[in-house]
């Protein structure tokens, strides 16, 4: 086993290698794996059932404890990702999954999920690698098939999906994990923002709260240079989990899924703060099939801001380099590095500025725009376990809500701890937890109050220029 | 757009029956379709035991309970130990305009399909099943698994054949008893009268009275009732309108010639019956367990009609059924039985008539889990039906899956809650759960405020419920 100071070396080193050298190695590789895996996969389940379980039983007890589990195979069987345990060990399991795929395959079906109890298992067939999601606590099914799909997602980022047909193309038994290691630490980091992040629920973003007239003129300074930059296609500052700023070349946007796999490498990788980096990544959702270049740089030492731009030209490093060192110096010509510098550390809009009789906390997001505002959590959720409940309240009163099928405009709920609002209008989308005795009539004032206030706030905490150029 | 269930397949299997790879068909107690390929009937069960063996790694305390893919729904129970039942629906979604590409393909739409609805007609089936037919495991021990899988396809072949799964909802889920509202005077009449017959007639041990289709009384625990009640509902009810009219010609009529007022149901399905001579025809056995030991005791089912109103009285089967104790019988219900059924006539008649409110836009279904009493406004009873003309709207099938939704909800996570939905069709579908009574409403008016949907809510509830209290 690589302890895990190694992988993140690793990581680094995966990050900067070119893929001409990526191609190389796979072509390299010997073929030495056995035939173990295509006996798994011929062999239809006929489970003696007994002599299995008993075989598995010290294995799965630790599995049990454990409230969500991800897995990774490849569609010939071989092990890519566990989120815990060790991958090796849970071979016999990896073909069970195989297996229960391939049977519902023959009969032209796919296999989905299983309900057992609090159990719900998720499978998704994304060939040539399949993707499993076991939650504990009763999640939705959607929210766990979003979460497999994330950390697909991730995987095309590092490899895109034309050089993963290819590699399994060449060598169905290929074992993924060479070309993998140290992109687990970033599944690892990315499970943990999907489990978290109110973004991830609402597939938006959030933006950092500042000023409306020190944003425009910082996307303007960003804006000025980027457009200069021939094959320039996506420029973006962020601030930890943040927005600040996005341009973009015209007719080409940037979808939600793919910034957020944006943010889960610039938070998870400590070295873009020492140096600036020149890193392949392919946006799946833009396009699986080939990689981008992305020049990542903190704005300054006094700046902790990140400003990431994305090429389609992997010669265009210095020229970028040198975009950036201007934009920095602009920046702090005309004040936006302190206008930065004043929202990372302003205390973020408190929800008891509305002043709302009853209101406890509350997400809202703009639909078209794609972007949310959740306010910092205040009592009585001030620990991680009451934030954590209010975030699987949230999650599941979101999935009830996007239900295929359903399309439901409110929902008042009134549960033990608390009463709960979802309602949706053409435009906005809003979650509210209010106390747990507040009244209908005071619900639906709130609803009204709340969005006048947000009129007032919305230049502050929402993007709503995103030029071309 | 419309949804089309259809069920693909329903199996019942104990993994226990087969020890070899080879005879893997052993296992199969119960199959339809019936003209399924054999290797196809084994490799469907063993795909599912596979995932029941693959969940326990995950769950080794709860049994599995579902399964989907993109084209079905398998909905999985385990009564007994090693013995599951399962059910596999699809749902395709009736489009008015087809693909052009692939005009054949159907649009599958599993989302629609809900657990809970299959999951209710399984268990439910199943202690149907254990009270006309018995335990599996028992059957199986006394006899050997062919008798266990004749017995099987006799039960569900017939359910099979009279119940139309595809059409099944919200209002499935319940199995609830609608009882006769009636004021106290006529309630205890009835009940005295119930207790002459238990009295009377050392053989009957139990009793029960029905009036149209609603429950007036039942001596049995509330879980034997509510079987007993849908038995009888489905299967001696909708019998006897039938030949109401063939009556003359009937030999129990020959036999028994001083039946004037009253007469006995006979020859009603029933996996077992029983008779003493066939002149008189068959009676169903039934067999219930006994709370306190968890021990089957099986009786026979003799009905008697008179009016509007049916008695069922159970009698042990060490008892003989004799044409002397029918005479008796019928000489001891016809009358009084007649009497007291139109008593209750005159009463329901009153209460209709003094209920006449303003018809509301709005259908409920109240449930009471502690007497399994069920009221609503979706499927009206007979009884009620006469006088009462059901509001004129449909609950659409995305309300009546919110309704599932909302219930689901209250089963599993809150002891007491309330809930209102808006759907999509500006229709508002709530739910209400409080001391163990559930209140489902579907609104069909355009209301925005929330206060204003609870107003109607609450008024409704006084209208239709009255006393009942409901948590706000």
């Amino acid at each position: 086993m690589i302890s895990s100071e190694e992988y993140s070396e690793n990581m680094e080193e995966a990050q900067e290698t070119d893929i001409s050298i990526l191609v190389s190695d796979v072509n390299n590789i010997a073929i030495e794996e056995s035939e173990v895996n295509k006996s798994i996969s011929e062999n239809k389940p006929l489970p003696s059932s007994s002599e299995q379980s008993n075989s598995y039983e010290n294995l799965f007890d630790q599995l049990k404890g454990h409230n969500k589990h991800i897995f990774v195979l490849s569609t010939a069987g071989k092990p890519i990702y566990t989120r815990f345990g060790n991958e090796n060990q849970l071979a016999s399991l990896f073909g069970l999954m195989l297996a229960l795929m391939s049977v519902t395959q023959d009969s032209n079906d796919t296999l989905q999920s299983i309900c057992c109890g609090r159990t719900r298992i998720v499978f998704v067939n994304k060939d040539p690698i399949i993707l499993v999601g076991v939650s504990q606590r009763s999640e939705p099914y959607d929210q766990i098939k979003k979460q497999l799909i994330y950390v697909y997602n991730n995987i095309i980022s590092t490899l895109t999906l034309t050089q993963l047909k290819k590699i399994f193309l060449n060598r169905t038994n290929f074992d993924l994990r060479r070309l993998m290691s140290g992109s687990e630490r970033l599944i690892d980091k990315l499970i943990t923002f999907t489990e978290n992040d109110p973004g991830f629920l609402l597939d938006s973003i959030s933006c950092l709260q500042m000023p409306s007239n020190s944003r425009d003129k910082i996307t303007q300074t960003i804006l000025t240079e980027c457009s200069k930059i021939k094959n320039l296609v996506f420029g973006l500052l962020i601030a930890q989990k943040h927005i600040i700023s996005i341009v973009r070349m015209k007719k080409y946007s940037l979808q939600v899924s793919d910034i957020h796999l944006i943010l889960n490498l610039i938070n998870s990788t400590e070295s873009f703060k020492t140096a600036e980096s020149w890193t392949p990544i392919c946006l799946p959702t833009f396009d699986s099939s080939g990689y981008m270049h992305a020049h990542i740089s903190y704005l300054a030492e006094d700046c902790q801001a990140c400003l990431v731009l994305l090429t389609i030209d992997h010669d265009l490093f210095f020229t970028l380099s040198e975009a950036k060192r201007k934009i920095t110096e602009k920046m702090r010509r005309n004040d936006c590095l302190q206008a930065i510098n004043d929202a990372i550390i302003r205390q973020p809009l408190s929800l008891a500025r509305a002043n709302i009789l009853g209101l406890r906390h509350l997400l809202y997001k703009i639909k078209n725009r794609s972007q949310h505002w959740c306010p910092p959590f205040t009592l009585p959720y001030n620990t991680d376990t009451l934030q954590q409940n209010l975030m699987s309240v949230y999650c599941s009163l979101i999935s009830q809500m996007n239900f295929p099928g359903r399309n439901l405009k409110v929902i008042y709920q009134q549960l033990t701890s608390e009463t709960i609002v979802a309602w949706a209008t053409d435009e906005v989308e809003l979650y509210m937890c209010f106390e747990p005795m507040v009244s209908k009539e005071c619900a639906t004032n709130a609803v009204t109050k709340l969005t006048q206030w947000m009129k007032k706030e919305e230049d502050s905490l929402f993007i709503f220029n995103i030029p071309m150029f | 757009m419309p949804t089309e269930v259809t069920v693909q397949n329903l199996y019942i299997f104990n993994s226990g029956l087969s020890k070899t790879e080879e005879d893997g068909a052993n296992k199969i107690l119960f199959y339809y379709p019936p003209h399924e390929d054999e290797n196809k009937k084994v490799l469907n069960i063993g795909h599912i035991e596979a995932i029941i063996c693959f969940t326990r790694n995950f769950n080794s305390t709860e049994s599995c309970e579902s399964l989907r893919t993109d084209k079905t729904l398998q909905v999985l129970y385990n009564p007994e130990p090693d013995f599951w039942m399962v059910i596999t629906v699809s749902a395709a979604c009736k489009s008015k305009s087809k693909s052009p590409e692939s005009p054949d393909e159907p649009v599958y739409c599993t989302y629609n399909l809900q657990e809970p609805i299959y999951l209710a007609v399984l268990k439910h089936w199943y202690q149907t099943f254990q009270m006309t037919v018995g335990n599996m495991t028992k059957i199986m021990n006394d006899n050997d698994p062919d008798y266990l899988r004749l017995m099987l396809n006799k039960f569900y072949n017939k359910y099979l054949l009279s119940v139309d799964l595809s059409s099944h909802t919200f209002m499935d889920m319940f199995q609830g008893i609608s009882f006769l509202p009636l004021d106290n005077v006529i309630h205890l009449y009835a009940q005295s009268f119930l207790n002459s017959i238990e009295n009377t007639f050392q053989q009957v041990n139990f009793t029960m009275l029905l009036y149209n289709d609603s429950l007036v009384w039942s001596g049995l625990s509330k879980r034997q009732t509510q079987l007993v009640y849908s038995y009888i509902l489905m299967w001696v009810l909708p019998e006897m309108v039938r030949d109401e009219n063939i009556v003359k010609g009937n030999s129990l009529q020959q036999c028994l010639p001083n039946q004037l007022v009253g007469r006995f149901i006979s020859n009603v399905w029933a996996v077992k019956t029983d008779d003493w001579s066939c002149d008189l025809g068959k009676v169903p056995v039934i067999l219930l367990n006994d709370e306190n030991d968890e021990t089957f005791k099986s009786y026979r089912l003799v009905i008697y009609k008179a009016h509007k109103s049916i008695v069922c009285m159970f009698i042990e089967t060490d008892y003989p059924l004799t044409a002397e104790l029918y005479n008796n019988l019928d000489q001891f219900l016809g009358t009084k039985l007649h009497l007291l059924s139109e008593k209750m006539k005159i009463t329901v008649e009153k209460a209709l008539a003094s209920k006449l409110y303003a018809e509301r836009p709005a259908k409920f279904v109240y449930f009471n889990s502690m007497n399994l009493a069920i009221k609503n406004s979706i499927k009206t009873s007979n009884t009620i039906a006469t006088t009462n003309k059901p509001s004129d709207f449909n609950i659409s099938p995305e309300s009546l899956r919110v309704l599932v939704d909302i219930s689901y909800q209250h089963s599993c996570i809150q002891p007491t809650c309330s809930i209102m939905i808006k759907t999509s069709n500006d229709n508002w579908v709530a739910g209400r759960l409080c001391n163990s009574r559930e209140i489902y409403i579907v609104l069909n008016q355009k209301l925005t405020k929330l206060n204003d949907v609870d107003t109607e809510i609450q008024n409704l509830c006084a209208q239709e419920l009255g006393t009942i209290f409901f948590y706000d």
